[in-house]
């Protein structure tokens, strides 16, 4: 039995650790596997548009596609990139070409994207004081009577370091946006020079293609000397 | 009121206590006179073209802020406002690394115009990181029924390396550097209660660098920055 006294003293020495309760709190919290809705922030980009109309064709499966965490130890549990990917393409494409809808009979090029693959790491993980993501997408180009133009493999990479006080969504959320707007770089200088895509200008405005082509030109800088983990592979079937 | 008046000294302590770092700075100037109008514009930005060189958005935004306050004719425009201006060509991917890149880029006349709508006339590229060079001494904290506390001695040296790299837009040449190296020994004795006593190694590289940029720019000696006002 507890004698009073004891329960007063016990009672005492809680009184005396709750400033140390948030210390022992914290670490708890940052252990937690955390689920992420991503959240895009995707600038619209500063390129020339091509005169072609494209329809971005979305599965299902793209358009609700969420990253599930199978090793329960992991520091992700899920990762919700749906309406982030979607915006990324919508934007991209939206200031390269004109978007038209399903059906539309102005239609020259549909651009269907997949989730290849997708692949992250924590601190906890590397020891390395960074959130890293990969995301591999694939874009099947397709012309208006669904006939294959070309397949388009792109990777993008992202990372954020880690921050005092800065929660695992939140620094999943920065680098799975990094990652985006790696992706939506490349495609955003190096769509207009895909040898496809040129042939495909060039047909449809033969009288200004000359002219096309030299702006299009302009808006593919060479990649720098160096570039970021995760090369793109372009091929043209 | 003692008590009080202890606690706070334990608190303010550390504050005004605070450890060494030494910075040395150096700079190279390529181009005498730096020639800025009355309502120009600057950008700092840091590079992150590999996954090893990253530079820190903190330092990048100390020195614009120091660079804003030396040369106050001038706009410094935050690093995030220009590269989300400039999409996609200032990513990590796509960042110029030399004054002819990044004339390449601006061959796009929609790049070029709103280069010329904000009056950027120089880039002030920054690379390098801070990072933990050496730690040594052990620090043990413990919590019971009783109470708890912290034990022990640690110390640890953190080093920056910085170099930043300032390109002229007109001419697309290198126009000077300056590179900054500070180290600084950060110490935690701990004696119930832990008293970090910590170099600010990257705030001071800043101080360094940014200090010497309004130098560059505001033209020590007779050079440098001509400020011409309309």
């Amino acid at each position: 039995m507890i004698s009073k006294q004891q329960s007063k003293s016990i009672a005492s020495s809680l009184k005396r650790l709750r400033p140390y309760s948030l210390l022992i709190i914290l670490p708890l919290l940052g252990a937690c596997a955390s689920k992420v809705t991503v959240e895009a922030d995707i600038p619209r980009p500063l390129v020339e548009k091509v005169p072609l109309n494209i329809h971005m064709s979305y599965s299902e499966d793209f358009k609700n596609h969420v990253y599930t965490e199978s090793e329960k130890r992991r520091v992700l549990s899920s990762m919700n990139l749906a309406e982030a990917q979607t915006t990324l393409f919508d934007t991209i494409f939206g200031a390269l070409a004109n978007l038209v809808g399903k059906d539309d009979p102005q239609t020259d090029l549909i651009i269907e994207p997949e989730v290849l693959d997708f692949q992250y790491t924590a601190p906890n993980e590397t020891k390395l004081k960074q959130y890293e993501i990969w995301i591999k997408y694939r874009l099947k180009l397709m012309d208006s009577a669904q006939d294959d133009v070309a397949d388009w493999t792109i990777k993008g990479y992202g990372k954020t370091p880690t921050a005092m006080l800065t929660s695992a969504t939140k620094a999943f959320n920065s680098a799975a946006n990094v990652a985006l707007r790696d992706v939506g770089a490349q495609l955003a200088t190096r769509f207009a020079g895909q040898k496809k895509i040129k042939a495909m200008i060039a047909d449809k405005t033969p009288e200004i293609s000359n002219e096309t082509n030299t702006a299009l030109a302009q808006q593919v800088v060479e990649t720098p000397e160096e570039t970021v983990s995760g090369e793109e592979e372009a091929t043209n079937e | 009121m003692n008590n009080i008046s202890r606690k706070i000294g334990v608190l303010v302590l550390p504050l005004i206590i605070s450890a060494c770092t030494t910075i040395n700075v150096d700079q190279v100037r390529l181009q005498d006179q730096i020639e800025l109008e009355v309502g120009d514009a600057m950008v700092v930005l840091g590079r992150h073209q590999t996954p090893e060189i990253q530079t820190e958005a903190s330092l990048v935004a100390c020195i614009g802020g120091k660079l804003q306050r030396g040369t106050k004719d001038i706009r410094i425009i935050p690093e995030k406002e220009f590269v989300d201006s400039f999409y996609p060509w200032f990513e990590a991917r796509t960042a110029p690394l030399r004054p002819a890149k990044l004339q390449k880029v601006l061959k796009q006349p929609l790049v070029a115009q709103r280069l010329n709508d904000l009056n950027i006339k120089y880039f002030v590229w920054v690379e390098g990181s801070t990072e933990r060079t050496a730690a040594s001494g052990s620090l043990t904290c413990s919590i019971g029924p009783g109470g708890g506390g912290c034990f022990g001695f640690g110390t640890w040296e953190d080093t920056s390396d910085y170099e930043t790299t300032i390109w002229d837009v007109d001419s697309f040449e290198e126009v000077g550097r300056v590179s900054t190296e500070a180290v600084g020994t950060s110490y935690m004795p701990a004696f119930v209660v832990p008293i970090p006593l910590l170099a600010q190694v990257e705030g001071d590289a800043c101080q360094g660098m940014g200090k010497q940029l309004v130098r560059f720019f505001n033209g020590s000696g007779g050079t440098g920055l001509k400020t011409i006002q309309n």
